[in-house]
């Protein structure tokens, strides 16, 4: 076991995070830069140190710069892949690469434009994506430093680059990574995934011009391929938790809209993609009770509790105390709308 | 890989699936039993069990906990033994486990 002052019990970083940051940033070999980047987002994650990345200034890039990158896998696993477009080039043939190369780029409009904040990383961090990951894959993640597509099994998935929320989702858990840092298990997971929820609404929201009473509140309408006799609305619905599909091959959508019914098992890492139903409920009560557009009043609500209120095990709780005290700043009906949300789902 | 691993076919493969941005509960457990396959297809399958290499790898890979990772669990049976292991999206594991999970998963569609 490591004998050094300040590790851990069994987990020790013999390179200090300052020497790891200058090689992920200036070191000539990619594939350093990479090892780099994936071991300071490991010790900040074990060291619950998230000032290591949050310090850490990547290519430094000016606020308003926007770098975006677009690899393919090829259907293989190996990560990035091959690059096949830089930012300021035209769309090409694959819809997969014009999507994420899109999309990407109109999440980064949002956190700029509205909650000034100048990428995942606010200090300008290039958005990577990869599309064409495995084969016949239905999922999209966050690897901790970029977004990954699967083209879908085309039966049930379509292909994940499809929908602008599922990739304002997968970015906004980059800005989770670099903010709250919240912890992917349980309660904290369930913020995690919430917090990506609302802002890839949002970010839909925002793109479509939608007020709160005009938008869908579904997170990944179109993603799932229709099938008669079944509902595959969507993968999520934050009006309505628990409506998004029903389909004898799928199952029935597990989410909750309140604490009554929230789930205790330890599937999907302890339901964090079942549990934030909750907050997603809460969220979507106060932004409509609050009318207009959602992210003018709601979104920075929600956006000032991410990233200075809560912290790596946060809870709802947490969120809920937050948010309310947040909420006093933008007035007493937009705090009365917050404090009737949270309550209305059992916290 | 054991000599009487790479000498014995399997009897039987299971891939399992949960989490990902899509579905969050367990799915229903796919099995191919090897003595129904064709005889193209149970070589194809031998070629991707021996390079999955099941009796080298550890039961689970340690999980770094991206968000939305999709979590796979595979076994393989022979007549006296089996061996499954679970890997998760970005967890290092070896590309030839995906090759397999992703057979088995075409094969039952």
């Amino acid at each position: 076991m490591c004998q050094h002052a300040g590790c851990p019990p069994h987990v020790c970083f013999i390179i200090p995070p300052h020497m790891m940051e200058h090689v992920a940033t200036n070191a000539s070999d990619p594939t350093l830069r990479k090892r780099a980047l994936h071991n300071l987002y490991h010790q900040g994650q074990l060291r619950g140190m998230r000032a290591s990345m949050n310090q850490f200034a990547f290519a430094g890039l000016g606020t308003g710069t926007k770098q975006r990158t677009v690899y393919d896998a090829q259907h293989g696993g190996d990560l990035p892949g091959t690059l096949v477009r830089s930012e300021g080039q035209p769309d090409g043939q694959d819809v997969a690469v014009n999507e994420a190369y899109a999309y990407a780029g109109q999440t980064y409009d949002f956190y700029l434009e509205v909650m000034k904040r100048n990428s995942v990383d606010d200090k300008g961090m290039r958005l990577d994506s990869t599309v064409h990951y495995s084969t016949d894959y239905d999922n999209a993640f966050w690897n901790g430093q970029q977004m990954v597509y699967g083209d879908g099994d085309g039966e049930i998935f379509d292909r994940f680059t499809k929908c602008l929320d599922v990739i304002g989702h997968e970015l906004t858990h980059g800005v989770t990574q670099f903010t709250a840092g919240l912890t992917y298990s349980s309660q904290s997971g369930a913020l995690n995934e919430s917090f990506s929820d609302v802002f890839g609404s949002l970010i839909k929201q925002y793109a479509a011009g939608d007020t709160a009473d005009q938008a869908d509140w579904l997170i990944g309408e179109g993603l799932l391929i229709p099938k008669a006799g079944t509902n595959r609305t969507a993968l999520r619905s934050m009006k309505a938790p628990g409506t998004a599909y029903d389909d004898p091959t799928l199952g029935k959508d597990p989410q909750p809209a309140t604490m009554k019914d929230y789930y205790s098992g330890s599937d999907d890492n302890y339901g964090v993609h079942i549990n934030s139903g909750i907050p997603n409920h809460a969220f979507y009560l106060a932004a409509t009770a609050i009318g207009g557009k959602a992210w003018e009043t709601a979104g920075l609500i929600w956006y000032e509790t991410l990233t200075t209120r809560l912290q790596l095990w946060s809870e709802f709780k947490d969120a809920a105390a937050a948010t309310r005290e947040v909420a006093q700043k933008h007035g007493a009906a937009a705090a009365k709308a917050v404090d009737d949300a949270w309550t209305a789902v059992g916290l | 890989m054991s000599t009487d691993q790479a000498a014995a076919p399997p009897v039987l493969i299971e891939c399992q699936r949960q989490g990902g941005i899509a579905f969050p509960l367990r799915r229903p457990t796919i099995s191919v039993a090897v003595a129904g396959l064709d005889e193209a297809d149970r070589q194809a399958l031998m070629r991707l069990v021996q390079a999955a290499d099941l009796a080298s790898q550890p039961a689970a890979f340690p999980a770094p906990g991206y968000p939305d990772a999709l979590e796979t669990q595979l076994t393989v049976a022979w007549p006296d033994h089996s061996a499954t292991v679970r890997f998760r999206d970005g967890d290092g594991h070896p590309a030839p486990l995906d090759e397999l999970a992703g057979w088995v998963l075409r094969h039952k569609r």
